[in-house]
């Protein structure tokens, strides 16, 4: 059990939280540094993005769903968040070479503070989804205080995914390439801008073999609908954030100690 | 003062040889139908052998060797960047790598921002810095522009801020490599200073270097490898001219 702990404390890099931490704060200073209005931009940026959203699906393709501006506008952001961390957290570890190459810095904390950084980013713009909720009139439910935990696994998930695709990146190359048209289809076949009963009965099983397919309905169910999603959905997100999370402590465990000299 | 600190033995390291390393799809893939993508055929080189030594608290050692020798990557095994290979290295404390200066530095940020941003990069934690941080601002002379971009700053500069934090953020095993011979004169004479100091200290010292003066001058005992392997160990004055030796050989045709 403790060797377990003691690899679990390696995974989540709990030892080097001083590192993390200063690495996330300087992702974050440099990114909005120079810039006129410099924090504001992570509000700015996804709120104008969710008007066009809304603008095109509401009113000209005239989409049924109700509360569609904070529909689109929690999906789209966590959708950023999602896509972002992975495509970038890819390629963390290779750009980072010059750092790992020198000195002992376990390469999985790079991944891990692309992930964190992108989601405090996520939690900036977090306002706006309540704002967007509150203009909407939305009515409140309790099911909307499940929403940390959601996002919680979400992280969970999303870190797995950045790990794998840094480990894939330094024996294949072209896997910036492939992730970027992966994460192109993945966000069309994931209710981010739709219902997910919309998708027609024969295509139902997309949202199954989509690691985050149910994630996304259930999201939008305990924010607008103010439902309990049915148990299988939550079994569902729950079963792959396990099988992610497995495959990257699989993978992390097998290639760490050699993936040094590949770099 | 003679207890062992590190421990080395029979080490050895091998690296995967890459005569075209297939790393893009379209490679992978044109090997693949002329089938010879081989993952059972590895070829292997052999970058250090059978090295073994010992080195106690309190010394201060050199380990010289010519380029391609060996001690980059004799220093990373011991560091661990690097798995051995063969044979094992037991370290009793903490290294603290004094490989490259101002490792982590970011040009938009302050001295003041990179001064923790380094410290964390070096392992090093919230309380390590605070202890440290007065004297690493007067050791760097830096004072009045600690505030400033270290992208403005002169890379005479940037160096003795690099040079204060890895040479305040002490472990109790210093491995410094070649870094003594960059900047001008003056800071060399005051890193070399602060080098002894901590040796002072008690501080195990291990220096790698082409410098055979700078060996003569501050170690007593120093490590040649040359050829993969270990080719002397003892008094650093005779490891000196052997390296030299060694040298002279290599470069007659």
């Amino acid at each position: 059990m403790t060797k377990f702990t003691h690899f679990l404390c390696d995974f989540f890099c709990l030892r080097k939280k001083f590192l993390v931490y200063n690495f996330v704060d300087r992702n974050l200073k440099i990114s909005y540094r120079r810039s006129f209005l410099g924090l504001l931009w992570t509000l700015l940026a996804p709120f104008s993005m969710g008007c066009i959203y809304y603008f095109f699906f509401k009113k000209i393709a005239n989409i049924a769903t109700p509360h569609y501006l904070p529909f689109v506008l929690s999906g789209s952001l966590l959708w950023n968040f999602f896509s972002t961390s992975i495509l970038m957290g890819t390629e963390s570890i290779v750009a980072h070479t010059a750092l790992l190459s020198k000195l002992p810095i376990p390469m999985q904390v790079f991944p891990l503070i692309t992930t964190i950084t992108h989601f405090v980013t996520f939690l900036y713009a977090t306002p706006v989804i309540a704002i967007a909720l509150w203009i909407s009139q939305v009515p409140f439910s309790w099911t909307m205080l499940l929403f940390p935990f959601y996002i919680l696994n979400l992280c969970l998930m999303t870190y797995g995914l950045a790990l794998l695709g840094a480990l894939g990146f330094i024996y294949l190359r072209d896997l910036r390439q492939i992730m970027q048209i992966l994460v192109q289809i993945w966000f069309y076949t994931t209710p981010v801008l739709f219902d997910a009963k919309m998708i027609p009965e024969k295509y139902q099983w997309i949202l199954i073999i989509n690691p985050v397919g149910f994630f996304f309905q259930n999201l939008h169910e305990i924010l607008i609908y103010g439902k309990n999603p049915p148990l299988y959905q939550t079994v569902s997100v729950l079963g792959w954030t396990a099988i992610i999370l497995s495959a990257a402590a699989f993978c992390y465990n097998k290639g760490q100690k050699m993936a040094v000299e590949m770099l | 003062m003679s207890d062992t600190i590190i421990e080395v033995s029979g080490l050895g390291k091998k690296f995967r040889m890459w005569e075209e390393r297939a790393d893009n799809l379209k490679t992978i893939l044109i090997k693949f139908a002329q089938g010879n993508l081989s993952l059972r055929k590895k070829r292997y080189f052999q970058v250090l052998n059978n090295i073994s030594f010992n080195i106690h608290r309190g010394e201060f050692v050199g380990i010289m060797g010519r380029n391609g020798a060996g001690k980059s990557t004799l220093l990373k095994l011991l560091c661990g960047i690097y798995q051995p290979s063969e044979g094992f290295i037991r370290v009793h404390g903490t290294i603290a790598p004094l490989i490259e200066l101002g490792a982590g530095f970011h040009p938009e940020l302050s001295g003041y921002e990179n001064i923790f941003l380094n410290a964390s990069v070096l392992g090093f934690g919230k309380k390590d810095i605070h202890k440290v941080f007065d004297a690493i601002l007067e050791f760097s002379e830096l004072k009045e522009y600690i505030y400033m971009p270290v992208k403005n700053y002169s890379s005479g500069m940037v160096l003795r801020l690099g040079f204060s934090v890895a040479s305040h953020l002490t472990a109790p095993i210093l491995i410094i490599d070649e870094i003594l011979t960059v900047g001008d004169v003056t800071f060399q004479k005051k890193c070399l200073k602060r080098v002894h100091e901590l040796h002072q200290s008690g501080k195990t010292i291990i220096l790698i270097t082409h410098d055979t003066a700078a060996i003569e001058n501050h170690c007593k005992r120093c490590i040649v490898i040359d050829h993969q392997e270990k080719i002397f160990d003892g008094d650093a004055r005779e490891g000196a001219a052997i390296y030299k030796k060694s040298l002279e050989l290599s470069s007659t045709p």
